[in-house]
């Protein structure tokens, strides 16, 4: 198992995790019962899990583990929530050479 | 923690990225498997963990300093998320070289170290005069 894969993938799962805890609970817990306090702690999460994932995108293609145009694809999926699981899941596939 | 202590660590996460990255640029350009492998092994020491800090102390700034939003700080942020894809990009491309045997593609080496040097050119702008605000 190819070393860069294995870390794109944790990482597009931790993107798509972060992005939909923030989407999905912590933006309505701010906005419907005015609780701010996760959207202080998921918001600053994603980021960081989003900026390590375009750094895990770049790592993989310049191994020639990724060519580039499905990098730029994954990179748009991991904007739309639940986007990155289909990302991990593309990841697994082209792998195994499905 | 206080505003300068997170100030000060932020500058000292960037000036260990930033030699970090130079360096790494350079030992691509020296084309020398001994001196890449030296320097994959710095950066997983220094280099890298200075990108998390220097990442977790400017989100720390920003929120402290009440920045978050203005344009100065988004345009900063777009050109920090290139250098830290540069960063992963100049790993990859000596890990490359070392499993492949492959010749280091010095265009693109010293492509990606003029893109690097630009990049942090405008962010030392940005930060500096941060335009628009008041």
């Amino acid at each position: 198992m190819n070393r860069e894969t294995t870390h794109l993938r944790a990482l597009a799962m931790l993107e798509a995790c972060s992005l939909c805890l923030l989407v999905f609970v912590a933006v309505p817990l701010k906005y419907l019962a005015d609780l701010p306090a996760l959207v202080k702690v998921m918001g600053p999460v994603h980021g960081l899990s989003f900026v390590f994932f375009v750094r895990a995108l770049a790592n993989a293609n310049a191994t020639g583990s990724l060519p580039a145009g499905k990098a730029w694809w994954l990179g748009l999926m991991a904007c739309v929530p639940l986007g990155g699981f289909l990302g991990a899941i593309w990841i697994t596939r082209a792998e195994h050479g499905a | 923690m206080s505003y300068p202590l997170i100030k000060s660590l932020h500058l000292l996460s960037i000036i260990f990225f930033t030699g970090g990255m130079l360096v790494l640029m350079a030992s691509l350009l020296s084309g020398d498997a001994r001196t890449m492998q030296h320097m994959r092994r710095w950066d997983r020491w220094l280099t890298t963990p200075a990108l998390v800090m220097a990442w977790l102390t400017g989100g720390l700034l920003a929120s402290k300093g009440g920045w978050i939003g203005a344009g100065w700080l988004s345009a900063k942020i777009v050109l920090v998320v290139l250098l830290s894809a540069l960063h992963g990009f100049a790993l990859g491309h000596s890990r490359r070289a070392r499993d492949e045997a492959a010749e280091v593609r010095l265009t693109v080496t010293r492509a990606m170290t003029g893109v690097f040097m630009l990049a942090a050119a405008a962010i030392c702008v940005l930060v500096a005069i941060k335009p628009g605000a008041h």
